[in-house]
């Protein structure tokens, strides 16, 4: 049985912690790095969600340790929305490794 | 004896060029469903999230430090999440399965706003999807390093290996042939050589 870890502004994680998340509250990049860090030391695996826009300048540290087979870092909306950052991350994979754009029509 | 050897491994690298380009396809293919799958579920995910991420929000405004505090001491709600491995085709992924126990809403109703207890019961309803997007992701990630990696690998064999073994029986060929010329020639001499005696 795994963690499930989350950083994201104290005011959105911190009722979270009810549910028997384990919260790491950030409310600035140099934060969400230090939270980041934090939640990967252990080799312990875990399912980590982190809010797009505190990832927006951890990207290369996201796929570092994403590399790692035990940890998996997911980035998720906030209550301002959705920057588009899930889906370049998972674009530019697919692009890397078929070497094509994949566009999927509904 | 070299010419032999280097005619079997010719053999050999080009089914083995065969059965990784096969296995390459058969991983293209794996890859664009979990793709497909994954842009599915993140589309309905992703306002279902922001939706979640407003009332909770709302909710923080409204409660206090010392009660969201108590709040999370009385809960007994415990979420985790199972990994176990399946194979695709010689590539390991993760499957995760999330294992919830204790009612999320164990705490007491009258120092909480609506909108907290809301967003904690959807919050709860959404992680199994959550999780299942965690997956989604994982697999991607596994899948195209593989991709990659067994194209290095086809590409080697196609344009590097393969070439060079076919030069190889191609240039013994051509000095046995020579050999075999010269061979000849000098034969013929000599019977020309004895027969003018």
């Amino acid at each position: 049985m795994h963690k499930i870890k989350m950083i994201a502004p104290k005011y959105l994680v911190a009722p979270l912690a009810i549910l028997g998340i384990e919260t790491y509250p950030a409310n600035s990049e140099a934060e969400a790095r230090t939270a980041l860090e934090r939640a990967g030391e252990n080799k312990e695996p875990a399912l980590i969600l982190i809010t797009e826009q505190l990832a927006v300048d951890l990207q290369a540290e996201i796929s570092l340790l994403n590399r790692r087979p035990e940890l998996n870092i997911v980035m998720i909306p906030d209550n301002q929305g959705s920057i588009g950052l899930a889906f370049d991350q998972i674009n530019e994979l697919v692009k890397n490794s078929i070497g094509a754009e994949v566009i999927i029509r509904k | 004896m070299e010419l032999l050897r280097l005619r079997r491994r010719t053999v050999l690298a080009k089914k083995g060029h065969k059965l990784l380009k096969d296995k390459l396809d058969g991983l293209i293919q794996q890859l664009l469903a979990v793709v497909k799958a994954h842009r599915r579920l993140s589309g309905t995910l992703e306002q279902k999230l922001i939706d979640i991420f407003q009332k909770l929000a709302l909710g923080s405004a409204q409660i206090s430090q010392a009660a969201l505090y108590s709040a999370t001491l009385l809960a007994t709600s415990k979420v985790a999440v199972d990994i176990t491995i399946k194979n695709i085709m010689g590539v390991k992924i993760p499957k995760y399965e999330l294992k919830s126990e204790g009612d999320p809403i164990s705490y007491g109703f009258a120092e909480t706003p609506a909108e907290l207890d809301q967003a904690l019961k959807e919050f709860m309803e959404v992680l199994k999807e959550l999780v299942m997007l965690a997956e989604h992701n994982k697999a991607i990630q596994v899948l195209a390093s593989q991709i990659i990696e067994i194209k290095r690998r086809v590409n080697a064999l196609e344009y590097v290996m393969i070439p060079e073994l076919e030069n190889s029986v191609r240039f013994i060929k051509m000095k046995l042939a020579e050999m075999e010329r010269s061979t000849t020639v000098t034969l013929l001499k000599i019977k020309d050589i004895v027969r003018a005696r």
